[in-house]
């Protein structure tokens, strides 16, 4: 181990770290609104950098079929419902229904598709919707279940995705080239263009959450939603449009990690899993709802995992998954034990 | 000229199962009034304003500004410009006393309607210790404070009704008199306001009418300073009254 | 389900296990290896309420075990000689078994304290753990695994056929199953469901919770690895791919999909969805074409729904279908044992001082919830502990039976001081108590909710429960139980499900469970609290009673014209102190009293 061997895994270490890091704070995000454990979050990261992918060689995506076929499920569910005497938002509805698919289908058919632009808007369109589509057909049904329940409809869900994407993509791997071939050296270790780019949308990204949740009143009203969810329906902080927006949220922090990954290395169908699950770990670091210390969690995910891929490749998983076990004995103590009392 | 109640219960019940907590009330609030709903603890008073608000399910009618309401969910009594201030408070904890107030203002914002600033300064006036403590978050505030935050949020969506309940709960006697005294004070901005207490005198001296109920019915009611000194109140508060004793 | 019942399906089964065509027999083989590892999760998830998303991990351990032990060079020259063919199978599963206890053990130490969902993660963390570890590990034939692992075989006979080896497959299932529904159905049963409906009442009618809990843990832990040795031995060669995340979804699938919480649902469960997973297998290639292979998500698309509608699983759904075939158990079933003696209390006599608060302060941090508050409780009385809303008495409740601790001043028990005490000890000490909302068992009938009360007095533990040694003391527990039933004037309800009583009856039910714990001090937190006019009267008929045969009762209540006529001592606490004590006469004049519930305002100073 030297310097530059440290440098170089390090560097590896933060670009996985970053994008671990996005996934946590979807998963957070969905969590403290919505209590489901979004273990989906990584399936629509795999559907972004397949998507691209199969836009680069100049094929529709299946994913956008599946937002076709979802769209119209969920339209037919809402006219059922409306039918039955319930309050339907419409206006919502139709934006993730009707708008984003729209869109979609101008980027793909009617844009040029050697573009890498409008290949990255096309995924965008596709993905973004497909959040709050799955939150109305797989969750809102059973929106006051246990969260053990709920996690049991979010793994299902997870099999379902997963068996489409297999479907969609084929058991080969998928990858797309660098958005630039650029590097740049520090001493004798080359920082790759591609890795910047990675890290500095992300921190773009991170930012832009921030000032929203900070600064917008409607990021404010999402976040009281998860503190006190009868506080913010007295205030008339509209709860079922908050479940819609966290998960749009997450699904477009989805197309944007898929996108940002595709270029580094092959994806596979079920790609999706593994990274979802180390993101997953990293807001488990977070308690499921502090954004910063999930941020930590992952870049210390990403670290601990390029670091021991050096040395014990073999063992890399057993070592990051072992380590939850004592952060969540840690976390347990630390969140206060409110017993199921009066 | 009778002008109509901004607010009317008829034949007002809520069930718990086969149990009525709330029995048939019937109940008015006139605007620009404040009318105080009191009796000893059990008797139905919360169940009533969280039904009011939509929280519960309740079956009668409902008057609101002179028609019957079909609908009767929150963002619903939201819309129609009522508050509720929960027993509980419901504060959003861990975010800034600010922050509360300013979603406080969320439906006016929603609406399009851009006066938070103008709103937040007038709950500061009323609220000065609230000004002080704007960046601390909800939940180190002593419970007085808390009070004070919850009225100012509720405040900040200028509401026509006003519904409190228990404000009084678990406060010292002075922040209560403090408390109650805002409260008569809010009456000259023109909101009317609907008072459930347990502290039936600190109500009784700052309302116009009272209802006291007891077990889920009104077992009184009339001008507030008449009742004030009703020794059947008295005897009801201390479940001597003759209501209750048919054992 | 009935013995009667049971019986005829078995005879069924084990006829048609005779004629049944190859194919189903294999697969049924697999039903019921799962199902094994099911009915383990059916007793940790759906009766004791933790999840485990790891069970996989533990059919590993168990597979890895026997396949090493039987196949192992090492083992083959130290043990080989000694033990034939026939007995290397078993040294694999115990030492399997063994291994699977201490890793149990170790991890529950961990992680059964986590609270909530925190549970279910950790579980998701070792699974992945041991999965990943099981395909790097050498010894262990890294990815590729273990294979020509021996069968079981009995004398020279070869357990090679699945209709050979399935026979003791579905014995071992069978065994378990009468096992468990014996463990479930006695005294440690009751204490076991009483897990799921959180820590406190549960440590009030003295259950160690987290011991239950810790094996349950172990009791699930234990049949996964025995199913994983099974699975060893009829597949004959084996790779870490079963004992990953999916397998363990699959068996949380298959518990809930049958029935969480149903012993009967295991089978359910794992015979549907492998018999789905089959036949999505065998007929979607053929609409679809081979190239396509979205059983998947067919399968996902029906748990889904499965889910969303049948959000209890299949099983209550079927019973009740066949209800009118099915006649529900009686408790006479067991009154043809002799009852034998249960440990008995003696009553003090009328007038010795039971509990005493001295000086009780409780300070959450800068807020102080009661301060220097005293009372004490004597046999033969009542006592009314009376205050308006937030006056701390939930507080004084809670620090009274051990379930929350005092910053300054102590308890004192029969003369004992209870400092550093819990609930449990509490209760072992004679206390019985009723909670503010009721917390009963509510799918269990009135006689099993008041039998836990009674959970003290009995002293068979796990392995004698699953035997059926305990029948005799089982008997006169019930007999306890039903007599407090009566003596509370619930007679005739002791086979209703308690949640399909009254709130008034509910209660009842509560200080019958409070009182087959034969207690020298009673204490209820607003037992009139949503009662009926002549429930209330009722109530106090019986309050009376008990205190005439020597009980000490205290009450918290907010209903004054309640206390009024029944309590012969009444304390007022109000802001945390007590403002007043003294018979109900006194009390109705005290001016503190009346501020206190009146309300003060700054111009009237208290005097009326």
């Amino acid at each position: 181990m030297n310097w530059d061997i440290a440098l170089f895994l390090g560097q590896d270490g933060l670009v996985s770290g970053v994008i671990y890091g996005l996934l946590a704070i979807a998963l957070v995000l969905v969590f403290m609104v919505t209590r489901v454990i979004f273990i989906s979050q990584g399936d629509l990261v795999a559907y972004a950098a397949l998507s691209m992918a199969s836009l680069g060689g100049t094929k529709t995506p299946g994913t956008f079929w599946l937002l076709i076929f979802l769209a119209l499920i969920v339209l037919c569910t809402e006219a059922w419902r409306w039918k039955r005497g319930i309050q339907i938002d419409w206006k919502t509805t139709f934006i993730w229904t009707l708008f984003f698919p729209a869109i979609a289908a101008f980027c793909i058919f009617l844009l040029p598709p050697e573009s890498v632009i409008c290949n990255i808007l096309a995924t965008v369109f596709i993905i973004t919707p497909l959040g709050p589509l799955l939150y109305r057909f797989v969750f809102r049904p059973i929106a006051n279940g246990s969260v053990l329940f709920l996690l049991i409809a979010a793994v299902t869900l997870h099999g379902i995705l997963v068996g489409f994407s297999l479907l969609f993509f084929g058991a080969e791997g998928w990858r797309i080239s660098p958005f630039t071939e650029q590097a740049f050296h520090i001493g004798s270790v080359a920082i790759k263009g591609q890795s910047l780019i990675v890290v500095l949308v992300t921190i773009v990204l991170v930012a832009l959450l921030f000032v929203f949740f900070e600064k917008n009143i409607f990021g404010k009203a999402l976040k009281a939603t998860a503190i006190n969810r009868t506080g913010a329906r007295l205030v008339g902080i509209p709860i079922e449009f908050c479940g819609d927006l966290s998960f749009a949220m997450a699904s477009f922090i989805a197309a944007i990690s898929g996108i940002l990954i595709a270029p580094l290395s092959t994806i596979y169908y079920d790609t999706g899993f593994l990274i979802g699950l180390k993101g997953f770990v990293a807001a488990i670091i977070g308690g499921l709802v502090s954004f910063p210390l999930a941020l930590f969690g992952a870049l210390l995910v990403g670290q601990l995992e390029a670091f021991a891929s050096f040395w014990a490749s073999a063992y890399k998983e057993v070592i990051v998954f072992t380590l939850i076990v004592p952060v969540l004995f840690w976390r347990s103590l630390r969140s206060r034990h409110v017993e199921d009392d009066e | 000229m009778t002008r109509q109640p901004l607010l009317k219960l008829e034949k007002f019940s809520v069930a718990y199962g086969p149990v009525r907590a709330v029995d048939e009330v019937c109940l008015e609030l006139n605007e620009g009034e404040i009318i105080t709903v009191i009796g000893p603890n059990g008797a139905g008073k919360s169940t009533i304003l969280n039904a009011i608000m939509g929280i519960l399910p309740s079956s009668g009618e409902t008057w609101f500004d002179g028609q019957m309401l079909v609908k009767h969910s929150v963002s619903q009594m939201v819309a129609n410009g009522l508050c509720l201030v929960p027993e509980t408070r419901e504060l959003f904890g861990s975010m800034s006393v600010l922050d509360n107030l300013i979603l406080g203002g969320f439906y006016r914002w929603r609406k399009g309607m851009r006066d938070q600033e103008e709103n937040l300064n007038g709950v500061f006036k009323i609220f000065p210790k609230l000004k002080e403590r704007r960046n601390q978050t909800a939940d180190t505030l002593s419970g007085g404070e808390r009070q004070m935050l919850a009225i100012g949020r509720a405040l900040m969506a200028k509401p026509r009704i006003l519904m409190l309940d228990e404000p009084s709960l678990g406060l010292a006697p002075k922040i209560v008199y403090e408390v109650l005294q805002t409260v008569s004070s809010l009456r000259a901005s023109g909101i009317s306001i609907l008072l459930v207490e347990q502290n039936a005198r600190g109500a009784l001296k700052i309302a116009d009418r009272g209802y006291v109920l007891e077990t889920g019915k009104v077992a009184l009611e009339g001008v507030a300073k008449d009742l004030l000194n009703d020794q059947k109140m008295i005897d009801t508060y201390l479940g001597l009254g003759n209501n209750s004793n048919n054992l | 389900m009935s013995a009667k019942l049971t019986s005829i399906a078995l005879a069924v089964f084990a006829c048609a296990w005779v004629f049944l065509p190859d194919f189903t027999v294999s697969l049924l083989d697999y039903v019921g290896i799962y199902a094994i590892v099911v009915l383990g999760l059916v007793v940790m998830t759906g009766v004791a309420g933790m999840t485990s998303f790891g069970q996989a991990a533990f059919v590993g351990i168990g597979a890895y075990a026997t396949a090493w032990v039987t196949t192992s060079s090492f083992v083959a020259e130290n043990l080989g000689g000694i033990l034939g063919p026939t007995f290397l199978p078993c040294v694999g599963l115990i030492f399997g078994l063994i291994i699977t206890c201490a890793l149990a053990w170790f991890l529950g130490l961990i992680t059964l304290n986590l609270s909530g969902f925190y549970l279910p993660l950790c579980t998701i963390a070792w699974g992945l753990s041991f999965y990943y570890l099981f395909g790097n590990l050498e010894f262990l034939g890294g990815h590729t695994g273990i294979t020509s692992i021996p069968p079981l075989s009995i004398a020279s006979y070869s357990l090679i056929t699945p209709r050979s080896f399935g026979c003791v497959i579905w014995l071992i299932f069978f065994l378990l199953l009468w096992l468990m529904h014996n463990l479930l159905d006695s005294r440690e049963g009751r204490a076991i469901q009483s897990l799921k409906s959180g820590r406190l009442m549960a440590e009030s009618m003295g259950i160690n919770t987290t011991s239950y809990r810790a094996k349950v843990f172990m009791l699930a832990a234990l049949m996964a690895s025995t199913s994983g040795w099974l699975y060893s031995h009829f597949q004959r060669f084996i790779n870490p791919t079963p004992f990953n995340l999916s397998s363990s979804i699959d068996y949380l699938f298959m518990a809930v999909i049958g029935g969480a919480g149903y012993l009967w649902g295991a089978v359910l469960g794992s015979g549907l969805i492998t018999f789905i997973k089959s036949y999505l297998q065998d007929i979607i290639p053929a609409i679809f074409g081979t190239n396509i292979n979205p059983e998947s998500i067919v399968f996902g698309l029906i748990m889904l729904f499965i889910l969303q509608y049948y959000p209890n699983g299949l099983w209550p759904g079927l019973v009740k279908l066949f209800s009118p075939l099915v006649k529900s158990k009686k408790k006479s079933s067991i009154e043809r044992y002799e009852p034998s003696q249960l440990s008995s209390r003696n009553m003090p006599p009328k007038g010795t001082l039971i509990l005493n608060a001295k000086g009780i302060t409780k300070r959450f941090g800068g807020l102080v919830a009661n301060r220097s508050v005293s009372l004490d409780l004597k046999a033969g009385e009542i006592h009314a502990l009376i205050g308006p809303n937030g006056a701390g008495k939930s507080t004084f409740f809670n620090i009274l039976s051990g379930v929350d601790f005092p910053s300054d001043g102590q308890v004192e028990l029969l003369g004992e001081s209870m400092t550093g005490k819990v609930a449990r000890d509490f209760a072992t000490r004679g206390l019985g108590r009723t909670f503010q909302h009721v917390r009963l068992l509510r799918s269990q009938s009135v006689l099993d909710n008041v039998a836990l009360g009674a959970h003290l007095r009995g002293h068979f533990g796990w392995l004698a429960c699953m035997l059926r040694l305990d029948r005799r003391e089982e008997c006169a527990l019930q007999f306890e139980a039903i007599e407090q039933i009566r003596r509370c004037g619930l007679g005739g309800s002791e086979d209703t499900v308690a949640s399909s009583l009254s709130l008034g009856k509910q209660r009842i039910v509560e200080i019958a469970r409070a009182l087959s714990g034969q207690p020298v001090a009673l204490l209820l937190d607003e037992p009139a609290a949503g009662l009926r006019h002549l429930e209330k009267k009722d109530l106090a008929t019986l309050l009376m009673q008990l205190r005439l045969e020597g009980l000490s009762v205290l009450i918290i209540e907010h209903d004054m014209e309640f206390v009024m006529h029944l309590a012969d001592r009444i304390t007022v606490l109000d802001f945390g102190t007590v403002i007043a004590t003294g018979s109900p006469q006194e009390i109705q004049k005290n001016p503190r009293v009346l501020d206190a519930y009146l309300g003060i305002d700054e111009k009237s100073e208290g005097s009326l």
